[in-house]
């Protein structure tokens, strides 16, 4: 599925939110960039994480168009702790 | 994630509605959801179809009528007859004519238009209805309505044309473009669209209020032409300010963009790069 290709159309578009099980943070600058790039109204895009546990929402990284195509990602420490988590295990079952 | 989280959420939405007092029940999924969230207090059947649950899902004729629709405290039986339905409905709308409480009301559409029209039911504050191509005349009654119903293209055509009524569509279905585009043709309204779509592994979901609209794919193959409803939408709604996607569990974001699209840089990203971590 091309959805960020896709959410290129929306020119106009000023806020978005993306709920995500895709934790990667390479891809997630990639798309932010390429959004920013292309939606030239976008001010801010947060990308969540949807928990197990209930309507509960993570928020992974908030997404600030600066100026032009600079835009700064920040994340949060839900996300960081939870690549950490996964990077550890990773080493153990290596 | 369990299904029933997925319903959950989308009633999570309707707290947001104040005076919802009732909920489509065209989904045995929905059923813990709706018993206990304390906005709704009614329920109101809009159709004899939807006590059996049918098709909706696999586990319906495992789950007992009487805990499925517990706060239904007049039940419906679907072995009534026509006639004997309708004597339920003259019942049930006399008992609201003469102050009796009455919770909830059993609607099917056909006989909402005989039996509700009349503004002298105060106890009717929103109604939900299968087929709103049949019932503008209640909204304009009301004018706070759910719209349950599983066509998209019989959506909102009516409905648009009454300005000052605030619509809640619930829509229980197969969700498509079409259903924007008959949004887009009354022009931007005060329009909340709750959709819950059933498929084999998953349940969309898409909230449409103003020019803010949320949608939700699952797993499963009803999600995989997200990017064309992504396409139609934006052609539909190129006014759109906000969007909320929530992408389908199996869903990543590209890595590489091909020479059509933005060269991404990751250098121009400002991010902590000692957490890049590719997994």
């Amino acid at each position: 599925m091309d959805i960020v290709r896709s959410l290129h159309m929306f020119r106009e578009l000023e806020r978005l939110t993306l709920i995500t099980a895709d934790l990667s943070i390479p891809r997630i600058q990639a798309m932010a960039l390429s959004l920013a790039q292309s939606v030239p109204r976008l001010e801010i895009a947060r990308v969540e994480q949807m928990t197990n546990f209930g309507d509960q929402i993570m928020e992974l990284c908030v997404i600030r168009k600066n100026s032009g195509v600079d835009v700064d990602v920040s994340y949060t420490d839900d996300i960081i702790a939870w690549q950490d988590k996964l990077k550890g295990n990773a080493e153990r079952s290596a | 994630m369990p299904r029933i989280l997925e319903v959950m959420q989308i009633c999570s939405h309707l707290h947001t509605l104040k005076d919802i007092h009732g909920f489509f029940v065209g989904d045995s999924a929905l059923v813990d959801a709706i018993n206990s969230h304390p906005a709704i207090q009614k329920v109101w059947i809009t159709h004899p179809e939807h006590m059996r649950f049918p098709e909706t899902s696999p586990s319906a004729s495992a789950v007992p009528q009487a805990n499925v629709l517990r706060k239904l405290k007049c039940a419906y039986n679907p072995e009534l007859s026509p006639r004997e339905f309708h004597e339920t409905f003259e019942t049930l709308r006399l008992m609201l004519l003469h102050g009796m409480q009455v919770d909830p009301l059993i609607l099917s559409t056909r006989l909402a238009s005989r039996y509700l029209l009349s503004p002298s039911l105060p106890q009717v504050q929103a109604l939900v209805v299968h087929r709103c191509d049949q019932v503008t005349d209640i909204v304009r009654q009301l004018g706070d309505v759910l719209v349950a119903q599983r066509s998209p293209a019989l959506v909102g055509l009516e409905l648009l044309d009454m300005p000052q009524t605030t619509f809640r569509l619930v829509h229980s279905g197969h969700v498509t473009p079409p259903i924007l585009s008959t949004f887009e043709m009354g022009g931007p309204r005060d329009i909340s669209v709750f959709s819950v779509t059933s498929s084999e592994n998953g349940v969309r979901k898409m909230v449409c209020r103003k020019l803010v609209l949320s949608l939700a794919l699952v797993d499963g193959p009803a999600s995989t032409n997200l990017s064309d409803i992504l396409d139609e939408i934006s052609s539909t709604l190129p006014d759109l300010k906000e969007l909320s996607l929530r992408l389908p569990s199996n869903f990543r974001f590209p890595e590489v963009y091909d020479a059509n699209w933005s060269i991404v840089t990751p250098t121009q990203v400002s991010a902590p790069q000692t957490h890049m971590l590719q997994l």
